[in-house]
């Protein structure tokens, strides 16, 4: 059993460590990490998200955006209800899968030009910014079931587009370096474990215990056995 | 002891995965609560101001930017009697309006909708209103907004896991004695064919639309008939108690002849004198919106109306 828990705290010791370094290499102290530009093939006013590509929630992300110099370009975060009926009908790239860190699959779908209104007009962007040839918008990845969006504002297309997308997590690296600290101390754990020393001397008595067949014995020994038997078996050990 | 320190560690494990790193997402799907309190609060503050606009000049032209539907022609309708009469006592023209409460539903596409409960300190009553959105560009409206009186209790709301409102079909009567549409046609079956067994309760609604019938078959040389449809049911949601609550709209159509040689002359004031131009000869119809709400119950009893709102939206006469 001692054996058994030993190796258990080591492996997972280990997996910690794993994640909380790479964590803290992946965020560094600025807790952010950034890939990109780059470059989404389309000749659409619009590229969204379908609803199901942004499947977490949590991390912040800056997104910024670069067209033409001289084409006027919006970029927001909505809710998929809402960016479904705003852009249902009109001609776009979606996005149809994404793996972190940049790995896109696109689907073209046909439809009109103009959109109902202007994006700017709308109030129900989570977030939003917009820009001549270039916008930077910031937005926390929410619970609800969400989009994003990139659209040529007063005609034009998007022939040119690039995608520069920094992912932030509020403390990575703290989370990183506390998740090393936490892995070092259970790994020593494990190897005391493992090793056979009592850690304390109510563990001790637990490895005298293991020694007894059942969990129900072990219960009753070690209320029952403390206060007498302690330092017979300390003595025993140290032998 | 290395039960416990197992499961300290299982348990710091769980709670280092679970602070601020990321996760999937709510498994509501694709859906959204169709406005939240703030949304409701800053909609609403909207619809006062442009109301208190349009009542202050009599004219509906402002309403049609936050409102829409039956509410919106009913509206109209009392500011074109207003206008056209001249009445000094404007419809309610001043306003004490509160939100007591505000209810949305999670849905899955437009038109999103919600409730509010609303307080009218100046007349002493309780709005129970919808606001829709009907696409994503365009603007939040009142679509229906039938008043109950302050002692009427209105049955709680069932809510999902999320504090949404939990819609109903309006096509299907899903555990209740019938559905949010049935409902209201029975109501304008009621109204159409009162020696006819109602399927209804003979609520304070009904009897008061009867008794305006009769008032007007009492005039003298008038052949007065009077006519009830239902409109389709678009927002009915589930009560606590397993029942609904209705919003439904019936169109009711009055309509005079006059026996030759005769004339009406309406009285001052009346929606009457005002849609039908003075005196009248040969013929009238009046046309009207009725907004109800309807409370169906669970399994037993017979639909009630709660609250309703209701005017004269357009007429004729010669």
């Amino acid at each position: 059993m001692r054996r058994f828990v030993g190796i258990m705290l080591m492996l997972i010791a280990v997996i910690a460590a794993a994640v909380g370094a790479g964590l803290a290499i992946l965020l560094g102290t600025d807790n952010r990490t950034e890939t990109g530009p780059h470059a989404i093939e389309t000749t659409a006013p619009i590229v969204v998200t379908r609803p199901d590509v942004l499947s977490w929630a949590g991390p912040t992300v800056t997104l910024t955006v670069r067209v033409a110099p001289s084409q006027k370009v919006f970029v927001g975060a909505a809710n998929a209800v809402d960016l479904d009926d705003y852009v249902g009908s009109v001609r776009r790239t979606e996005v149809t899968d994404y793996r972190p860190p940049w790995k896109l699959h696109t689907e073209n779908v046909f439809g009109g030009d103009r959109l109902p209104r202007a994006p700017a007009d709308l109030d129900w962007w989570v977030a939003s910014a917009s820009g001549t040839g270039s916008a930077t918008m910031t937005v926390e990845l929410p619970e609800q079931a969400f989009g994003l969006a990139v659209i040529a504002v007063g005609g034009g297309d998007l022939e040119g587009l690039q995608v520069t997308a920094a992912y932030e997590l509020d403390g990575g690296f703290g989370i990183g370096l506390g998740l090393v600290g936490f892995a070092v101390g259970l790994g020593l754990f494990g190897w005391i474990a493992l090793q056979g020393r009592p850690m304390t001397r109510e563990m001790a008595v637990d490895d005298v215990d293991d020694e007894a067949e059942t969990d129900e014995d072990e219960d009753e020994d070690e209320t029952e056995a403390e206060p007498v038997e302690e330092s017979e078996v300390v003595s025993k050990e140290q032998s | 002891m290395i039960r416990r320190l197992w499961v300290t560690v299982a348990a710091s494990v769980l709670l280092l995965a679970g602070c601020a790193i990321p996760h999937p997402k709510d498994s509501h799907g694709v859906t959204k609560v169709a406005a939240t309190p703030a949304v409701a609060d800053a909609v609403y503050d909207r619809y006062r101001v442009v109301r208190k606009k349009s009542l202050n000049r009599l004219d509906p032209q402002p309403l049609t930017t936050v409102e829409g539907g039956p509410v919106l022609a009913i509206d109209a309708g009392k500011l074109t009697v207003a206008r056209r009469l001249l009445l000094s006592d404007r419809p309610d023209s001043t306003q004490d309006l509160r939100i007591l409460d505000v209810y949305a539903p999670r849905l899955g596409s437009y038109p999103l909708w919600f409730v509010v409960v609303v307080e009218d300190r100046v007349r002493d009553l309780t709005k129970v209103q919808v606001f829709q959105r009907e696409s994503s560009t365009t603007a939040w409206q009142l679509v229906a907004s039938p008043e109950t009186l302050t002692s009427t209790e209105l049955p709680a709301f069932a809510l999902d896991g999320t504090d949404a409102l939990k819609p109903v079909d309006p096509l299907r009567a899903d555990r209740m004695t019938m559905s949010p549409q049935d409902a209201i046609d029975a109501y304008a079956a009621t109204l159409n064919h009162p020696a006819a067994e109602s399927q209804v309760s003979e609520d304070s609604f009904v009897t008061q639309m009867r008794k305006v019938a009769a008032q007007q078959r009492r005039v003298d040389g008038v052949t007065f008939t009077q006519n009830w449809t239902a409109r389709p049911v678009q927002y009915a949601l589930r009560a606590a108690d397993g029942g609904a609550l209705v919003f439904g709209t019936l169109n009711r159509t009055d309509r005079y002849r006059i026996e030759k040689g005769r004339a009406i002359d309406w009285p001052e004031g009346s929606e009457q004198k005002a849609f039908l131009s003075g005196r009248l000869y040969t013929t009238g119809e009046l046309r009207y919106y009725h907004q109800i709400l309807v409370y169906v119950p669970p399994q037993e009893g017979k639909p009630v109306v709660l609250g309703q709102y209701g005017g004269v939206v357009d007429g004729f006469g010669y």
